[in-house]
């Protein structure tokens, strides 16, 4: 008896802490998923970088059009397109300007033309990424707190929700559909136990990555509260130091020209089988000119945001000493490996993907907890012969988070294709949209019968995915045909996945309008041989 | 060597479900003797601690760990949809699968 008293006590503690932070675990689950893709969802939210076509001279051609675009620059950057974004970027400091990361001018260029582009104003896939972990419109510091307290109820959830499971082996794989509350409990588990690896990764790398925000006494002891000194020496993050060169240096009138960058890059090509992310140049123009290649990002886990650079001489194109790569002591090797995990920094496609369809899987391992609630008060409710306001409540929250967010991704997407290119505030508006279309489906399920409410939302949303690639269409270079038969997946995936996300709510909105509630009318009274359901 | 690590984490989810009564059923006629749902499971285990070892070798300790943990759910996934709808692809599957990735990782 004292273990049935445990895992019940468990299945409370599950019940509970699972239903309270449950809605605020979807929405970070959600947009922490798509923040896989972010690059990729930012390209595609800026359709003027879409003509961009990178061929194998466009590092030539971009560090030639460098000195007549910024002339007068103390220091140029350029970062290379890569497969997640298609587009260059420059960004230079003119003599005298202070070089702070994130200051001097830059600019966006076509990789096939080196032609300047304005793309549309928007924070594109970084908007869901920063709200996945610093929600929106409060103190920084407060949202990552309650994030970081959600992600510790999420971590004892997983935990508590697999002691209640008492039939963990036995039903590890079972999923027996059109049962009504039997499927809902069978979707839960086998979307929680079987993601469990990643589930328990996921959790843990993302409280350990909010524990350095949150809890930074052990850093700030150690370092007397100069946290910047810390990141400076277990990483280099901080900001970058100025060149060596005073305003009166530059020889006027006198330009002493750049090495060729064909042969610079040959030999960097050769040595990275990933090849160049960015070139730098310091003090171009002068005699003492370097020119500085990085390695696109590196394979181990271990020295994330080390890769290795390539220093030339900038008039001869000799090589000289590249810097020496930070040694890394073994706790910062340990938190690169949890936080690299997280991030998914070092991932190609293949991998991407897969986090990607995990994350998914952990989204629908909250959603049908979300709804096994519900259902499983149903009995209770039909005996009581109205519905509880608290019940009512959680119906309208479920409906408003789990078919409401998507559909107020989908109306951020539209925002940022419908919102004109010279607005001011454009990417505020974006936002806003985002949260205003939010906060009309929580209000709509108040109005609506429950059914009614789920239905609409997910029709809504499912048309609102299937129309963004058709209004693509009409775009000057983002027709899905054209970027398949081009094989530009960076557009094409992107479209394919908002297509598959409108199948997917449709399907659950076709699945929903046929549903007959008969199970009703044949349930059993409850026995106690059902007590593992008390897990939902 | 992504596919290689999907084959045998679905084989091996697919033998640890064989291991059961209830999916032996459903899978075969029988019930299956408890000698060989004892081996099928000891294999399933097997495989699955197996489907680590080529992302290791390739990526390192690291990313091949976290690459195993994200491709055990999609196998794992694939599995369930599978004996739930169609229960008999899943042995040829099983069986044809870490072969056939191989096949495609060497050519």
């Amino acid at each position: 008896m004292k273990a049935l008293g445990f895992r019940q006590a468990n299945a409370w503690l599950h019940t509970w802490a699972g239903l309270l932070l449950g809605w605020l675990l979807y929405a970070v689950f959600l947009t922490g998923t798509l923040s896989f893709f972010q690059e990729e969802i930012t390209f595609w939210m800026k359709p003027e970088l879409h003509a961009s076509v990178p061929d194998n001279q466009t590092a030539q051609r971009l560090a030639q059009a460098m000195q007549s675009l910024a002339p007068n620059a103390a220091q140029w950057t350029l970062t290379l397109p890569g497969e997640r974004n298609a587009g260059a970027q420059a960004q230079w400091f003119d003599i005298g300007q202070p070089i702070v990361k994130r200051g001097g001018q830059s600019v966006a260029l076509d990789a096939g033309t080196a032609e300047p582009v304005t793309p549309r104003e928007t924070r594109g896939g970084g908007f869901l990424y920063r709200f996945h972990f610093e929600l929106y419109g409060m103190p920084r510091v407060l949202a990552r707190w309650i994030v970081g307290i959600a992600t510790m109820v999420m971590l004892v959830a997983i935990v508590s929700g697999v002691i209640t499971h008492k039939k963990i082996f036995k039903e590890f794989f079972t999923f027996r559909p059109r049962k009504g509350q039997r499927s809902w409990l069978d979707a839960h588990n086998a979307t929680a136990v079987l993601a469990l690896p990643f589930h328990l990764m996921i959790t843990y790398s993302g409280l350990l990555l909010l524990m350095f925000m949150l809890m930074p006494w052990g850093v700030e002891s150690a370092y007397r509260g100069d946290t910047q000194k810390f990141f400076n020496e277990s990483g280099g993050r901080g900001a970058r130091a100025a060149p060596a060169m005073g305003a009166g240096e530059q020889p006027l009138g006198e330009q002493v020209p750049l090495s060729d960058f064909a042969p610079l890059l040959a030999q960097a090509e050769q040595r990275w089988p990933r090849g160049v992310s960015s070139i730098s140049v310091t003090r171009p123009g002068t005699s003492d000119a370097v020119i500085e290649l990085r390695e696109r990002g590196g394979d181990s886990l271990i020295d994330r945001g080390n890769s290795e650079r390539l220093r030339f001489d900038g008039v001869s194109g000799a090589l000289l000493n590249s810097p020496p790569a930070p040694g890394i002591s073994t706790p910062n090797a340990i938190y690169n490996v949890f936080s690299s995990l997280h991030l998914i920094r070092f991932a190609g496609a293949p991998l991407r993907w897969f986090f990607f369809i995990s994350g998914v899987v952990g989204t629908a391992m909250i959603a049908t907890g979300l709804v096994l609630w519900v259902v499983k008060r149903l009995p209770e409710r039909q005996k009581l012969g109205r519905t509880p306001i608290g019940h009512r409540l959680v119906e309208v929250l479920n409906i408003g988070t789990v078919a409401g967010l998507p559909l107020a991704i989908a109306a951020y997407f539209w925002a940022n294709r419908l919102l004109p290119v010279g607005m001011t505030q454009r990417s505020d508006w974006e936002i806003r949209s985002f949260f205003i279309v939010w906060l009309l489906c929580l209000v709509h399920p108040l109005l609506r019968s429950h059914k009614r409410a789920w239905l609409e939302q997910l029709w809504v949303a499912a048309g609102l995915f299937a129309a963004l690639p058709l209004f693509s269409v009409g775009l000057a270079h983002s027709h899905l045909l054209a970027s398949l038969a081009q094989g530009q997946w960076l557009l094409a995936g992107m479209d394919l996945t908002l297509l598959a996300s409108a199948a997917l709510l449709g399907y659950g909105a076709w699945k929903l309008n046929r549903h007959q509630p008969l199970h009703r009318a044949q349930r059993q009274p409850r026995t106690v041989s059902t007590r593992q359901e008390s897990a939902a | 060597m992504i596919w290689i690590c999907l084959a045998l984490s679905f084989s091996g989810f697919s033998a640890l479900s064989l291991s059961t009564e209830r999916h032996h059923a459903q899978v075969f006629e029988d019930k299956g003797s408890p000698l060989k749902r004892q081996l099928l499971r000891l294999l399933g285990w097997l495989l699955l601690a197996g489907a680590v070892i080529p992302g290791v070798i390739q990526l390192g300790p690291s990313v091949g760990i976290a690459l195993w943990a994200a491709v055990l759910s999609v196998a794992a996934g694939g599995l369930v949809i599978l004996l739930t709808y169609r229960p008999r692809l899943i042995v040829p599957l099983a069986v044809a699968g870490p072969s056939m990735a191989l096949a495609v990782w060497m050519f």
